[in-house]
């Protein structure tokens, strides 16, 4: 019996040996892993959506190779809706290799803003969901997640429609001046088309115009819309403004003038 | 019989320092490899809190039951407290390691480190220990009972 209990012994202090000399080198090489994400390049792909790319590097000087690297960020509003969804799988990062790829996640804008119109003329935050998997040293599964707060900019803020000012254009119209102003506060420029259309009291429609708008990203703007309308129908109107771009539709906005 | 005394207390004396010494040995070993995993450990003491004291708890305990099973060597109470020691890492490697699953957080970063399978082995590791005592136990009582039978 004393030989089988020997061996039990050399073998038993031989794995321990290996398993805590494998679980120290791989807890000592995790701090030799390094991971990054850069600033994000944003385009516009099809159906108005936004692709933010973001240039992920990731170094593996470590004693060990990684396997499944899957890095996973969500963009949530205030309400906790999913609005963006980015997804990367690595699987498989040898030691002493550097990974260099590109993170993409989608966010529909126009999903976004129809369902929060008041992120078109607020100011607001949106929550990020970073989540990192991986197999440390091949089978060690680690998963690490945090998330942060993203300030959203939004497109229309401090929207005003000044107070519509008539000039005699000839005997029977007058020229009607709309001023308006907004700031772009989001990080994307848009363009599209503001329509305005002007109401006598009783809703009948006196005139309207349309105008272009480019709005650049993070700048305000300003605009003005000229139209034409009967004379004498100013006393007492209302207007309606309808704002329409690649990315949403705001209105229509009543503001009603005169007492 | 007056001869044979003084050799007898000699050599009991002798068994005993050399057991000391040997004991004495055993637990600088320890203590060295503890030093040098706690250096190399310290990168990620800092991202598992109390990894430190985790280890170092389990060192004293650990020390503790080899030192009390080493001066009872030659008895069958050292395969016992052999036991103990095995059943003893089982249970603190089950409690400080969370099942196999140690969640952590650091401010909003959440991070869970799965050790399943080192839980697993060592438990395994631990087993195969606890059952080489008991056939250690078994061994000495059948030892002393040929010796008794002759």
């Amino acid at each position: 019996m004393i030989v089988p209990i020997r061996i039990i012994g050399i073998v038993g202090a031989i794995c321990w040996i290996i398993l805590i000399a494998f679980s120290v080198s791989a807890i000592y090489s995790m701090k030799d892993i390094q991971f990054s994400l850069g600033q994000p390049q944003i385009r516009i792909i099809e159906n108005s959506e936004l692709l933010f790319s973001f240039p992920l590097s990731l170094t593996n000087t470590g004693f060990y190779d990684l396997r499944h690297f899957n890095l996973s960020t969500g963009v949530t509003n205030k309400d906790g809706t999913e609005v963006a969804r980015g997804f990367t799988l690595i699987p498989f990062i040898a030691q002493g290799e550097t990974i260099n790829a590109t993170h993409d996640m989608k966010l529909n804008a126009t999903a976004l803003l129809d369902s929060n119109q008041d992120l078109l003329l607020n100011d607001s935050e949106l929550r990020v969901n970073e989540t990192v998997i991986m197999n440390a040293a091949e089978v060690v599964p680690i998963q690490a997640s945090s998330y942060l707060s993203v300030p959203w900019g939004a497109p229309l803020y401090n929207l005003m429609v000044s107070t519509p000012e008539a000039l005699v254009y000839n005997a029977t119209h007058l020229l009607t001046s709309i001023k308006f102003s907004f700031e772009n506060h989001a990080f994307f420029g848009f363009t599209g088309s503001l329509r305005i259309r002007m109401y006598s009291d009783p809703e009948v429609p006196i005139g309207g115009g349309q105008t272009t708008i480019e709005a650049s990203p993070r700048s305000p703007y300003f605009g003005n819309l000229e139209i034409y309308t009967a004379s004498s129908t100013l006393s007492r109107v209302h207007i309606e403004v309808l704002l329409t771009t690649r990315f949403f539709k705001y209105g229509p906005l009543e503001i009603f003038y005169g007492s | 019989m007056e001869a044979k005394e003084p050799i007898n207390a000699k050599q009991k004396i002798r068994k005993n320092i050399f057991r000391l010494l040997k004991t004495t040995i055993k637990v600088i070993i320890v203590i060295m490899v503890y030093v040098l995993l706690s250096q190399l450990l310290a990168p990620a003491s800092v991202l598992i809190p109390g990894l430190q004291d985790i280890v170092a708890t389990f060192l004293m305990i650990y020390v503790a039951l080899m030192v009390v099973g080493d001066l009872f060597s030659g008895t069958i109470l050292q395969h016992f407290f052999s036991g103990a020691k095995s059943l003893f890492v089982i249970a603190y490697l089950v409690f400080s390691l969370n099942s196999g699953l140690l969640d952590y957080t650091f401010g909003n970063v959440n991070l869970i480190i799965d050790v399943r399978v080192f839980l697993e082995v060592a438990m395994l590791l631990e087993l195969l220990g606890f059952a080489k005592s008991m056939m250690q136990a078994v061994n000495f009582v059948s030892e002393k009972v040929e010796l008794t039978a002759v």
